[in-house]
């Protein structure tokens, strides 16, 4: 997918598509295969850098885009717009477990008989200083920096 | 970040995205796909004892993994992996961990216990659909990933294996991988290698 492509989509969007792509590559689905595929996609904070960056510029005009693109349901729409799906299209969020119950909640739908096929998961870009500011005031942030290599 | 040790002092913090491919068994055999792992079992509830705290006696947590384990029709004893939520927070650690010694106690010297997050950050929301593909990686290719951080162990946990520094080389059969969320939420996922 080209660069261009991301122009208007919050970073998490971006990270959901690369996934996603991943995903469908490693699959080996076909065409006809594909068309039936159901998307359960959350993110816990949704396109909040296209909400922060619109508020700081003051603007009173945003694009047609904006505020489809700062959803919580911005990524499994775009998912399901590059591939072609016409599958059902669900955002779970829950914080920390969205992409634990995404993924619970894909299978109980396949479980059900309702689907035979979920890309699901989660997609997360909230490293911005309003969030830094957010998770620092609870003190849940590690105190003493570390870098050590995976062995 | 340092989870599970007797020095964890919080997390930091990471971004990007886990997204599975899940199946029925039927199409997945149709299609002759390659498949990672089976999903056994599930649960997922709620405590409301704080706003970013669970129990910190690890009830709730230790309720849901029972229900999974209920679901997916096994014993603790056949667990043979948890890939734990792991944040390195005084929080979760003590609850997390609480629950695994009351529910795995007998067989935690056969069980391996890590949590990935010091390797990709906490990715928050899509921590647990990373963490998911990791644990379905871990039984595909017989590996138990290190909690790389790991080296102080707390002596109220010292009987549980928290697998530290380097991954080691072990046929999972069953593993768990369960994550908690702000608010009090909570998700367990088995997953068993395919026969």
């Amino acid at each position: 997918m080209l660069a261009s492509n991301y122009d208007g989509m919050d970073r998490s969007t971006v990270l959901g598509l690369i996934a996603a792509d991943e995903a469908m590559n490693g699959s080996l689905l076909s065409r006809r295969e594909s068309r039936i595929v159901n998307v359960f996609v959350g993110s816990s904070k949704g396109g909040l850098n296209n909400l922060l960056s619109a508020c700081s510029t003051r603007r009173t005009k945003v694009p047609p885009d904006f505020l489809m693109e700062s959803l919580h349901t911005a990524t499994s729409d775009a998912i399901a717009r590059q591939f072609g799906f016409d599958g059902l299209r669900m955002a779970y969020i829950s914080s920390c477990t969205t992409g634990i119950h995404s993924i619970i909640m894909g299978a109980k739908y396949i479980a059900e008989g309702r689907g035979e096929i979920v890309l699901a998961g989660a997609t997360e870009a909230s490293i911005n200083p309003l969030m830094l500011a957010g998770y620092e005031s609870m003190e849940l942030f590690q105190k003493t920096p570390q870098c050590l290599s995976v062995q | 970040m340092k989870p599970f040790d007797r020095k964890h002092d919080g997390f930091a913090i990471g971004e990007g995205a886990g997204i599975l491919l899940i199946e029925s068994l039927d199409s997945a055999r149709n299609r002759g796909a390659d498949i990672y792992a089976e999903i056994v079992g599930w649960s997922y509830g709620c405590d409301t004892y704080a706003l970013t705290a669970h129990n910190p006696d690890g009830s709730a947590i230790v309720e849901q993994i029972r229900q999974a384990l209920k679901m997916a029709k096994c014993t603790s004893a056949e667990i043979d992996y948890i890939n734990a939520h792991g944040t390195a927070t005084a929080q979760n650690d003590t609850a997390e961990a609480r629950a695994i010694k009351h529910i795995f106690g007998k067989q935690s010297k056969d069980l391996n216990i890590s949590s990935t997050k010091p390797v990709t950050g906490h990715l928050l929301g899509a921590a647990g659909s990373i963490e998911a593909i990791i644990t379905a990686l871990a039984i595909k290719h017989s590996i138990v990933p290190p909690t790389i951080n790991f080296s102080h162990s707390d002596p109220e946990f010292s009987e549980l294996n928290f697998t530290s520094k380097k991954c080691i080389e072990k046929k999972v059969n069953m593993a768990i991988t369960m994550n908690f969320g702000f608010g009090g939420h909570i998700g367990i996922l088995i997953l068993a290698k395919y026969a």
